[in-house]
């Protein structure tokens, strides 16, 4: 249902971004991005001269060291995903391999930092999350939170996923990335991800790497040990944020539990804990989340994980927030969405932002092409 | 299959035509204004007897015509009056908007409108009237409830709407929640019960937990179609009854359609049931037949939580010769179940049928395999955007009990 496949535009977009590359066009691919890589390499020369020692070959040998190092060849990347232009596979190897060294270390309920801007699901819609931070500031001129669902459904689950990725190994204290539902190997198989990595590399090798850093991004977050952040929501197992701290992450997500629940669950106007009427997940009411807050010493839950055609949505007497950061959401329904900036003294405000147009430009949201259905 | 029948568009050069609207249709909002650049584009679809509908006031040359508007049909409120004054304002030579319909000689008009999700202000209204009829709270809307898009066929006599069959969102949500009704929350998904063990074992210490919602969570709505007729007699601006038509298991609903199927001088038992379709699919399938006009329109659509689909659309093409609609309601609960509620309208210009097919189709995800079906959620969620493949193949549902389904007539 809410899925989005590329229409004919769509893919010819793609493949002019990433230099004339497709499944079928592979040779032509690696030759023109050999081309790249040449001038690449001269510019290091020019500019690194000290740093440079040896034969290309070496060169691309001791990758690892040189996205450590300083991180001019990370820059470039950035640069490049910021253009919609995708890494090459042995790229994204490196960059979630150095993601991997930075993540693992991070808490199950990782520290932030006030003042930070919290964005809800992003769901690969590249030009929007562009648009995210020409509205929100640039990174790493201004500290982010990302409440997962950064992939599926959008057109551009590779870049956006991998620029933020990018961002993070680059500014590790300055933006940071929490697990959603969507990060997950099974959800990805059904709805995206998965396609569009073998569509846009040719094999699956792209999906597995990022499916294994998946499994070291964090669970929440707690801003100035007051606002606590997750992607979906609370769990019955859970009382103390010391329970989430306990959980073993690293791991695909589970299909119940306390982990589970974090990712999938939902608030609801009831009394105590329901369960979603799809049989599947937890809803949980305003004196859960009073309690919560009340036993951990919180003023706020923010949480992401649903569609809001406001862009956010606030329950619960201001105890519980909802912020949703994928603009006309599957490129058709209409909603705005937000981020929501928190100053150094925990202030909160709301910034509003629509679609880009490059994202519309993609877009099934028009006339489809006709066909004789019957 | 070639189709021999008598229709101007047989005589006349389509080509040209035929390829400036497949281009527009692809490649709207710059290139739409190719479909009518030159005059005698123009020309050949008035010579049709078609005129284009935009849903926004074009840009009209600075005289005369300024005092006219154009007919609205994206930002009206949810239900729009069907007895707005038709319009067909020449369109500019430049830059056009994307048509929102097309009308045939005055006498059919064909629109459609896709719109945004309600907002949380219209989503509170729907759910307490949702309250209020069906008498269940807490019912959670479809997450993506498009309220004000619709595909609307309307006939047209002396420059007023004589009868109309349309599509609408709301409607298609009312009519889901009117089923609801005693209803038992219906199909369960395949964790379901596996979540409820655990939420009774776990020992959740004290923690309330609800039983399964009372409803149908899959949005499986019973809509067949709104059907509004003029009163006999009625001046132009005053309306008629307004009619959704459902399939229920009451008695009465039985009776309504026996009725219906015997009765057709009340006004608002339009249809009368046909022993086999009249719809002609071999006119359906002349592919040598431009498409005029042709809309997809999303009504309501929700993920189910990830745990399969649920989503009703409609499909509208406009012939040279004639129109076809296909209503669908669709709901796949992986490992669980498929379903189809289809409404297929036909209507073929100038002549005074209407024809429709109302089939429901579902099958158990057990029984798939067997019938030759695919078995993966994969297979079926491509099914769903390519529409027809596999869906056709799944068995009927018996119409005992559901008078609304099969093939009906309408006569205008």
């Amino acid at each position: 249902m809410l899925t989005c496949q590329p229409c004919n535009d769509e893919v010819e977009e793609e493949t002019a971004n990433a230099g004339s590359y497709d499944e079928f066009d592979e040779y032509k691919y690696d030759e023109e991005y050999e081309e790249d890589d040449e001038n690449k390499y001269d510019e290091d020369k020019d500019n690194d001269d000290d740093e440079y020692i040896g034969s290309d070959d070496e060169y691309i040998s001791s990758d690892d060291e040189y996205i450590g190092a300083g991180g001019s060849d990370l820059d470039e990347q950035i640069l490049r995903l910021r253009r919609c232009e995708y890494l090459r596979e042995s790229e994204v190897k490196l960059l979630c391999q150095k993601a991997r060294e930075i993540l693992v270390d991070e808490s199950n309920v990782q520290r932030v930092d006030a003042p930070v801007t919290i964005c809800g699901d992003i769901h690969g819609q590249f030009y929007d999350l562009v648009e995210l931070f020409k509205v929100g500031g640039e990174c790493p001129d201004r500290n982010y939170l990302f409440l997962g669902d950064f992939v599926d459904r959008g057109y551009y689950s590779v870049e956006t996923f991998l620029l933020l990725l990018a961002l993070k190994v680059r500014y590790p204290d300055r933006i940071t990335l929490i697990r959603g539902n969507h990060e997950s190997r099974q959800i990805t198989q059904v709805y995206g991800f998965y396609d569009e990595c073998l569509r846009k590399y040719g094999s699956v090798n792209v999906w597995r790497y990022c499916t294994e850093i998946f499994d070291y991004l964090s669970l929440s977050a707690i801003i100035e040990d007051k606002i606590f952040c997750v992607h979906g929501g609370l769990s019955p197992s859970i009382n103390t944020l010391d329970q989430i701290r306990v959980i073993d992450r690293k791991q695909e997500v589970p299909h119940d539990g306390a982990m589970c629940d974090l990712m999938w669950s939902d608030p609801e106007e009831i009394d105590g804990w329901g369960l979603s009427p799809r049989g599947a997940g937890y809803l949980f009411g305003g004196d859960v989340v009073e309690m919560f807050n009340q036993t951990n010493d919180l003023s706020l839950i923010a949480r992401a994980h649903q569609l809001v055609m406001e862009g956010h949505r606030s329950m619960f007497n201001g105890a519980l927030t909802t912020v949703w950061s994928a603009p006309n959401y599957c490129y058709r329904c209409g909603n705005v969405a937000a981020i929501l900036e928190l100053d150094e003294n925990l202030g909160q405000g709301f910034k509003i932002f629509e679609a880009a147009p490059q994202e519309t430009r993609g877009s099934v949201n028009k006339n489809p092409s006709p066909d004789y259905f019957l | 299959m070639k189709i021999l029948h008598d229709s101007p568009a047989q005589r006349l050069p389509l080509t040209c035509l035929q390829f400036v609207y497949f281009y527009s249709l692809l490649y709207p909002p710059l290139k739409m204004a190719s479909l009518i650049a030159n005059e005698k584009q123009h020309e050949q679809l008035l010579a049709l007897g078609f005129k284009p509908v935009y849903d926004v006031p074009l840009p009209s040359p600075p005289s005369s015509s300024d005092t006219k508007s154009s007919r609205t049909t994206t930002n009206t409120p949810l239900d729009t009056p069907l007895d707005t004054p038709l319009d067909h304002s020449p369109p500019s030579p430049t830059t056009l908007p994307v048509p929102c319909g097309i009308s045939f000689r005055d006498s059919v008009l064909i629109t459609s409108s896709q719109s945004p999700i309600l907002n949380h202000a219209q989503d509170t209204s729907l759910t307490n009237e949702l309250a209020l009829t069906s008498g269940l709270s807490g019912i959670a809307l479809p997450e993506c409830t498009y309220g004000g898009s619709h595909v609307s066929v309307e006939f047209v006599r002396a420059g007023t709407v004589h009868k109309s069959v349309s599509w609408r969102s709301l409607d298609s949500i009312r009519e889901w929640g009117n089923a609801q009704r005693g209803g038992d929350g219906g199909v369960k998904s395949r964790d379901a019960e596996a979540w409820k063990v655990r939420g009774a074992t776990k020992g959740l210490g004290g923690i309330k937990l609800e039983d399964d919602y009372k409803y149908d969570w899959t949005f499986s709505s019973p809509y067949v179609h709104t059907v509004t007729t003029a009163k006999e007699g009625a001046t132009g601006t005053k309306e008629g009854g307004t009619k959704t038509e459902t399939a229920t298991d009451t008695e009465a609903a039985t009776e309504a359609a026996t009725e219906a199927a015997t009765a057709n001088n009340d006004p608002s038992c339009e249809w009368t049931r046909l022993p086999s379709s009249g719809i002609k699919f071999p006119l359906l399938m002349d592919q040598s037949a431009p498409i005029l006009f042709f809309s997809d329109v999303r009504l309501y659509e929700d993920d189910l939580h990830d745990v399969g689909d649920s989503s009703s659309s409609c499909k509208v093409r406009v012939m040279p010769s004639c129109l076809y609609a296909l209503y669908r309601n669709y709901v796949r609960v992986d490992g669980v179940l498929l379903r189809a509620r289809d409404t297929r309208v036909f209507h073929e210009f100038g002549t005074d049928k209407v024809y429709k097919d109302v089939a429901w189709r579902e099958a158990g995800w057990e029984n798939l395999g067997a019938r030759g079906l695919p078995t993966d959620v994969k297979s079926w969620r491509a099914e769903h955007q390519d529409c027809n493949r596999n869906i056709g193949k799944i068995p009927t549902v018996n119409g005992k009990g559901k008078p609304q389904i099969g093939s009906f007539v309408m006569t205008l």
